[in-house]
């Protein structure tokens, strides 16, 4: 079981190096390319395939968004950092592609699974005494399915906070809405987590 | 885990940022605003430790899609021309991104220089070009053709590609496909200086520049 560690600390030194890189995508350097492709395929992958909820999308829109990257380096302005600008990229294919799909769940959220969740429950008999590393399974699971029944937007805030560990302006900039939208967002996701989380669950 | 109800704007301030006190992203002046509030308030105290506990476990999950093949399926896609590629000139391409700057300057010195030799054995000059050129004016290269996929720069002004093309006596035969590639068909005896002018003097404007087989009829329609 591979730990995946969290980006939050991005040192100033990569900073650097990564608008390096880019410049150099800009003038069509496929070995730049490859090293920014490098850096970035686990953080997206893992990003859309939260975002988009059925696997057989994450390849197509991670090609799309790479795909930006390679075509329209020499659009990147420094104004924000890459990681910033490679996210925003991806974000908003991924609500394109939910959109096409029509499963965006839009922003009043979808109906509320109380059920579901308290199947899942009884299912795992989180109220026995199951051994941690099982139990931890059986939470991140339900982490998972509680994420699911987000709109895509306020669970896009909660991965970017808790897995990507960004900052709510750098949000704000990745979804190109105001920052007071992105604590809004985080309200509604962490009230309706609230009400999701099923008696019995070890968090 | 009661939502606190309280009019206490301070108290919403804060915990509409515990997420990001959490995650350790707060400036310098809301990471001590947080830490005197977190010391009066239990409410806030207790949701943190909740909040901490969720983010323990959305970081615990191992990523697990291989990487090289996702790199090289994306590869194929940027290189894909509109005719079906053969095997052989996908790793003659892989090769040649691959390849040194050293490789790259041989091979083009090798290039250039049969090119000279070739010229010199067996082309005649060419007429001066018009200077007004009518599509339907335009001088059909002599049959068979040759042909090259090209690939621009995505910021080079289309004047400048025009006057490459009609530099190079090459037609955009088919193209462009969504990645930016073109098929152009030129006189078989001007390839290997179209190719060399492409690839050194151009190469600000040109991203790829390869050999390719005649598209074929359904290839020419957009």
């Amino acid at each position: 079981m591979v730990q995946v560690k969290n980006n939050a600390t991005l040192n100033a030194a990569s900073c650097v190096d990564e608008a390096g890189l880019l410049l150099r995508v800009a003038r069509q350097d496929w070995r730049a390319f490859e090293q920014l492709y490098r850096a970035y395929y686990p953080r997206i992958t893992r990003f859309l395939d939260k975002m988009l909820r059925h696997g057989n999308l994450v390849d197509e829109i991670l090609d799309d968004t790479m795909l930006v990257v390679w075509q329209r380096a020499n659009t990147f302005n420094g104004q924000s950092r890459v990681s910033t600008w490679i996210f925003a990229i991806a974000y908003h294919k991924a609500l394109k592609a939910l959109e096409r799909e029509g499963r965006h769940g839009g922003i009043d959220g979808a109906p509320d699974d109380v059920e579901t969740s308290q199947a899942l429950t009884d299912e795992h008999d989180l109220a026995g005494q199951p051994d941690a590393q099982l139990m931890a399974l059986q939470s991140r699971q339900m982490v998972d399915h509680l994420l699911m029944q987000l709109p895509a937007e306020q669970r896009a805030v909660i991965e970017l906070t808790y897995y990507h560990g960004c900052a709510y302006k750098e949000i704000a900039a990745i979804a190109g809405c105001p920052v007071d939208t992105v604590k809004t967002r985080m309200f509604h996701a962490r009230r309706k987590l609230r009400l999701l989380i099923p008696k019995g669950a070890p968090f | 885990m009661k939502y606190p109800d309280t009019h206490d704007a301070a108290h919403r301030e804060a915990s509409s940022l515990l997420p990001w006190w959490v995650n350790g992203t707060l400036d310098d002046d809301e990471h001590a605003m947080m830490e005197r509030h977190l010391a009066e308030c239990p409410d806030c105290a207790r949701e943190a430790t909740q909040l901490r506990k969720m983010q323990d476990l959305i970081q615990s999950e191992p990523s697990n899609v291989p990487q090289a093949i996702a790199l090289s399926r994306l590869q194929s896609r940027i290189q894909q021309a509109p005719t079906r590629r053969p095997n052989w000139w996908q790793h003659a391409m892989l090769s040649w991104r691959g390849a040194s700057m050293w490789i790259r300057g041989a091979l083009v010195l090798q290039t250039s220089l049969i090119t000279c030799l070739l010229l010199l054995v067996l082309v005649r000059p060419h007429e001066v070009a018009p200077l007004y050129r009518t599509l339907s004016a335009a001088p059909a290269p002599a049959a068979p053709h040759a042909h090259i996929t090209v690939i621009f720069n995505g910021a080079i002004p289309e004047q400048e590609v025009r006057a490459l093309l009609l530099s190079l006596h090459a037609s955009v035969v088919a193209g462009p496909t969504p990645e930016g590639a073109y098929v152009l068909a030129l006189d078989p005896r001007q390839q290997d200086a179209a190719l060399s002018r492409l690839r050194t003097q151009a190469h600000h404007a040109v991203v790829f520049a390869e050999p390719t087989p005649a598209p074929s009829p359904e290839d020419r329609m957009p």
